[in-house]
């Protein structure tokens, strides 16, 4: 006990233990955060049904979808080509569902389908210019995002299109052990990226070359296969994030049913993922999606003024990259 | 025999890229374009709008009102282009721009102030915006690129407090100052005087970037920091001009065009004004506009005056699609494209190192 005590006073009285407490916290502080959060909106929103089931499936539903674009984001950030086009990606793949599913009457089966194939290609696209032409991967999906929104724009006179088919909404919502498909299938990514990234070849890969690509090069990884399908994968989640908003919101979303670039990047860095790729694991990037889940359904909840919710966002995003930084830098510190 | 043909293709072999930099360094007119795409591009523009459009293209108005929507973003355009080649690409400069235009909407419409207390004080808050800006770049090190969008989300979401406290539902404050749009429309010569004022901020930066001190730092600092810090380069102050440059060229930028449509929010002011299709555009267009111009996206290579005919050719796209009376579709589209055609050109040129 007393040499506990010890140990515990040589961590705040020495520079090399508050370092390292330091450190501990700045890897940990968002276990705390999320308690804290889930305390003070029950609180504010007890009346409101917050602990109720059908809350806790909204977050849950909030969460899934996030957790497909976060996902994506992820890998790309991992193999250090920031994929920024998720707006227009998942804009476009909303409006040819709407236009194939709902206008030309298909089934759900071939409609996802063809919206998974012309994924794959706009992720191929991406993998073109990053790839072959060699254009930094956050520019070049920035510009492709202007392509697809005006590829998009063509369909159905750039007018908004309803999907109430109830078929897709079906297979969406289909509750199996009271949770809604969507959520299960957004388990099973984490579940399947997990195993990517820590189990298999193409994980450990991925993790070389972002933290230095010509070392992997030289080492024989094939760093443009790699790539490529990172970027490939990272377009078909940012679609399936598409296709489940869309059912949700009942509607084609042209601007972003997964919102713009710096709503996305947040929970990645504030999980960790270093922006220069070849740092980051999953495990954490859940714990920042619970964080930013939990914080938007208390917003909802609490019907809070869309002014506040930018603000609340802006100063969280900007508090995550700081941390995210230091820590890393307090990292690096450490092991030279 | 086997072995020494082996060992010949060997020492012999040219790799893909030096045999592309071999054939274009030999053909004058693969490297002028390559060098000069924004020339080429441009002239390719106005010969297309020439024949399609004739005499409708160069009436005094079209030329006018082109020169008008390039100084909207001009006034920005050197502040821009300078960061950029100081090694710091910014994402942030709409919401910051907003930001600022909405600060002198506060106090000049709600409050009542004059309005140069007005603009003064939204400077003010671009110093600020700023100075936390080059805090998140230099004490915690975050890469300019990232710090300009968390810096921008917080910007936004400080600009829409203010405009839903105390704006329309619209997220929109009225902003009318007739003097101020006086000078939008008059000016020596019958050019606009902001166009003036573009002009003034180019010739003042471009001789700073080419003649003084300072701007040979700026161009060390972009190609290499530690090495510009190891021969005695204050890169930090360096970094601070141009950081603080941005903010405060942002928010100019944004109060001229919000005096131009009468009214500050924080819709995206600057797209709004070079292309119609605002929302559609994820870059902000003076990223585009340096880009497209030559300017490395990795900084510390670049001339000024190119971005200005990079600028030229996206308000003349504009106004001639415009008058084309074409589609929105095709606009972003050919928006889109012009950007793809900008990154790629601008990594061609760095792979082969032709510059």
């Amino acid at each position: 006990m007393r040499t506990h005590l010890l140990k515990l006073k040589e961590l705040f009285q020495t520079p090399a233990g508050r370092r390292t407490l330091l450190e501990f916290v700045l890897g940990n502080y968002l276990y705390p955060s999320i308690a804290i959060l889930v305390i003070v909106y029950g609180a504010l929103a007890w009346d409101k049904n917050y602990f109720s089931y059908q809350n806790f499936r909204n977050l849950m539903m909030s969460l899934a979808l996030s957790t497909l674009t976060a996902g994506a984001l992820m890998i790309t950030t991992l193999v250090g080509q920031i994929d920024a086009s998720t707006r227009g990606v998942s804009g476009l793949i909303s409006v040819i569902l709407g236009v194939l599913f709902q206008l030309n009457g298909w089934p759900v089966l071939p409609s996802l389908i063809v919206v998974v194939i012309i994924a794959t290609l706009m992720g191929l696209a991406t993998s073109v210019m990053v790839v072959d032409l060699k254009v930094n991967g956050l520019i070049a999906t920035l510009a492709l995002v202007s392509v697809y929104i005006g590829i998009a724009m063509f369909f159905h006179n750039n007018q908004m299109i309803a999907v109430n088919r109830p078929q897709l909404q079906d297979v969406i919502y289909h509750d199996i052990l009271g949770l809604p498909a969507t959520v299960w299938f957004a388990i099973a990514t984490l579940v399947v990226l997990y195993v990517i990234l820590n189990h298999t070849r193409l994980g450990a890969h991925i993790y070389a070359i972002g933290a230095n690509p010509y070392a992997a090069t030289v080492s024989g990884v094939p760093v443009k296969r790699v790539t490529r399908t990172t970027l490939v994968i990272s377009a078909v989640l940012v679609a399936v994030a598409g296709v489940f908003s869309t059912a949700r919101a009942g509607l084609t979303l042209l601007y972003g049913s997964t919102g713009g670039i710096n709503w996305n990047l947040g929970p990645v860095i504030l999980g960790g993922v270093s922006i220069f790729g070849g740092v980051g694991r999953i495990e954490n990037i859940l714990l920042a999606l619970i964080f930013g889940a939990v914080q938007d359904n208390g917003m909802n909840i609490l019907d809070m003024r869309t002014a506040e919710r930018y603000l609340i966002s802006g100063v969280t995003f900007l508090g995550a990259l700081i941390i995210n930084v230091t820590y890393l830098r307090m990292r690096k510190l450490l092991r030279d | 025999m086997t072995s020494s043909s082996f060992l010949v293709t060997e020492v012999g072999a040219e790799t893909r890229s030096a045999r592309w930099r071999r054939i274009i360094m030999g053909n004058p007119i693969l490297l002028f374009i390559l060098k000069n795409g924004i020339v080429v591009v441009l002239l390719v523009e106005l010969l297309y709008f020439s024949f399609t459009l004739g005499d409708r293209f160069y009436r005094p108005q079209a030329l006018r009102l082109m020169l008008l929507n390039a100084s909207m973003i001009g006034v920005l355009m050197p502040f821009y282009a300078t960061a950029q080649i100081g090694g710091n690409v910014d994402l942030g400069t709409v919401p910051v721009g907003a930001l600022g235009a909405v600060v002198a909407g506060l106090f000049f419409t709600i409050v009542g102030f004059p309005l140069p207390v007005a603009i003064l004080l939204a400077v003010l808050m671009a110093i600020l915006i700023g100075g936390l800006y080059s805090w998140v770049v230099l004490k915690v090190r975050a890469p300019a690129v990232i710090a300009s969008l968390a810096v921008g989300s917080l910007a936004q979401g400080i600009g829409r407090v203010i405009t839903q406290t105390w704006g329309s539902t619209y997220f929109q404050i009225e902003f009318r100052t007739p003097v101020l749009r006086e000078l939008l429309e008059r000016g020596p010569l019958n050019i606009p005087l902001t166009v003036w004022l573009m002009f003034a901020i180019y010739l003042v930066y471009s001789v700073m970037l080419s003649h003084t001190k300072l701007g040979a730092h700026i161009y060390a600092v972009g190609t290499n920091p530690s090495v510009a810090r190891l021969v005695g380069i204050r890169v930090s102050a360096v970094t601070i001009f141009c950081l603080m440059g941005i903010t405060i060229g942002s928010v100019l930028a944004s109060i001229l065009l919000c005096a131009r449509v009468t009214y500050v929010g924080d819709t995206g002011a600057f797209s709004a004004a070079s292309a119609s299709a605002a929302g559609a555009l994820a870059v902000p267009i003076t990223l585009i506009g340096t880009t497209i111009s030559g300017v490395q996206l990795r900084g510390g290579r670049g001339s000024l005056w190119k971005t200005l005919l990079g600028l030229l050719f996206f308000s003349i796209l504009t106004v001639g699609m415009g008058l084309l009376n074409m589609p929105a579709q095709w606009r972003v589209i050919a928006y889109g494209l012009a950007i793809v055609l900008a990154v790629v050109l601008d990594s061609i040129r760095s792979q082969l190192q032709i510059d």
